[in-house]
């Protein structure tokens, strides 16, 4: 049950992600909502489920995209899993710690990405430009952050409360 | 009995991760066809890609419009005394046109091979920052097969990469893999036309022969002569040359006619019959 709840959301990311998203660039880069999205549950949950969040979102990712299909599934797993064991003793119910994960983490996302590339053999141009959408990236990622942290503590509550409910229901 | 369990779930790591290299590995280079599970679902997104571009359009839309009002009057009164010249220029061109095709016939020149063009709506873009892909409308059941070329009326979009059903991926002319004969306009030299790998959104041209001129300013079109692209489209303008290190080539900096932040409709050319 809880596989479809988180299933939808991660579609709803995806296609905003490849629509509205494109219209607006800032410093050249489009924010990664699936990987906003893998972090801020990673935050909520813990890294184990951050983990499996992870995977999951990125391989959807990497089937709509067609290219090094698992590198996404296994670069979010890794995001994932770092944010949730890093900031699950912190403090979370103000903006700062969920603002810095997602800005951190999607760097380092992008960065990984960049590296599983480059190590498949795609070429990589290491510059400014890239650097800047990297920068851009997980700015961008971090401001929506912002505006959807709280509405995503309240989505997980729910999806948390109704599995249990069809759990009890049989 | 701890160890057994150890040891499988060792063994089941292992195999997990070749499984994810050799699949990483395998879909780096470019595919013949999607599997059917990538298909089904690039087609079940579709619609919602479509629906969500199109209500983004309209909102992006009536905000300018709100913006523009009094700028777009002003802009009006220009663009109809503009239309007033063309429309006199173009008397002339036809003037010519048709001359031009009374001396072509006269000296037996095949005319140019007409294309069949299929319109398609964008309705996506690729979801990563890191390869420039659009996704259209059109797909396998259309006639698009990946290879053909993909255009506006300002100029040259790119090639199909990968079709599902429904759908296609478009690798924009402006991605470092991507690349197009061209033609110097004014000199008629023949360059090749790359995506440029260190600045996004702009295009390369090398020459083809060694005593290629190009200065910025200059127009670079379609050569037409890999028969993918219809000939003498617009590609773009030179806006700066740089000479190689011993100085016996260059590189000419083109930016691309087609804005592709804004591509709302394109045309797919389908391969002659």
């Amino acid at each position: 049950m809880k596989i479809l709840f988180y299933g939808l959301i991660f579609t709803v990311a995806l296609v905003l992600q490849s629509t509205v998203f494109a219209v607006f660039p800032i410093l050249g880069a489009y924010p990664e909502l699936v990987l906003m999205v893998v972090i801020i549950f990673s935050i909520i949950n813990g890294g184990a489920k951050g983990a499996k969040l992870g995977f999951a979102g990125g391989l959807l990712q990497d089937m709509l995209f067609g290219r090094l299909i698992g590198l996404n599934a296994v670069v979010m797993m890794i995001v994932g899993f770092g944010a949730g064991v890093l900031a699950q003793r912190l403090y979370k119910e103000n903006y700062v710690i969920p603002f810095l994960s997602v800005l951190l983490g999607t760097w380092v996302g992008q960065f990984l990405y960049l590296l599983g590339m480059m190590l498949f053999g795609l070429a990589v141009p290491w510059d400014i430009t890239v650097l800047s959408v990297i920068f851009g990236s997980g700015l961008y990622n971090g401001l929506i952050t912002l505006l959807v942290y709280k509405p995503f503590v309240y989505l997980n509550s729910r999806i948390i409360y109704w599995d249990e409910l069809v759990k009890r229901a049989g | 009995m701890f160890q057994q369990i150890l040891r499988w779930k060792v063994i089941l790591i292992v195999i997990v991760v070749l499984a994810i290299v050799g699949t990483i590995h395998y879909t780096s280079l470019p595919r013949e066809r999607l599997t059917f599970v990538e298909e089904l679902w690039r087609d079940a997104l579709s619609p919602l890609q479509r629906a969500v571009t199109r209500v983004s359009r309209f909102l992006s839309r009536q905000i300018t419009a709100l913006r523009d009002i009094r700028y777009l009057r002003q802009r009006n009164e220009e663009l109809e005394a503009l239309v007033f010249e063309l429309q006199q220029q173009v008397y002339f061109l036809k003037e010519y046109e048709r001359e031009n095709e009374w001396l072509r016939e006269a000296l037996d020149f095949k005319s140019d091979v007409a294309h069949e063009l299929l319109a398609s709506e964008v309705i996506g873009r690729c979801p990563t920052n890191w390869i420039s892909t659009i996704t259209i409308n059109k797909g396998r059941s259309h006639g698009v097969e990946p290879g053909m070329a993909v255009v506006t009326n300002g100029g040259i979009v790119g090639t199909i990469l990968e079709t599902s059903r429904l759908t296609s991926t478009v690798l924009l002319s402006t991605d470092p893999r991507s690349a197009a004969g061209g033609l110097v306009q004014s000199t008629g030299d023949l360059v090749l036309v790359e995506g440029d790998p260190d600045s996004s959104g702009m295009l390369v041209a090398t020459p083809l022969s060694r005593d290629a001129e190009v200065v910025p300013g200059d127009v670079i079109v379609t050569s037409g002569l890999s028969r993918l692209f219809p000939k003498k489209l617009p590609i773009g303008e030179v806006i700066e040359v740089e000479s190689s290190s011993y100085g016996l080539s260059f590189t000419a900096h083109v930016r691309p006619f087609v804005d592709f932040t804004r591509l709302e409709y394109v045309f797919v050319v389908l391969r002659e019959e």
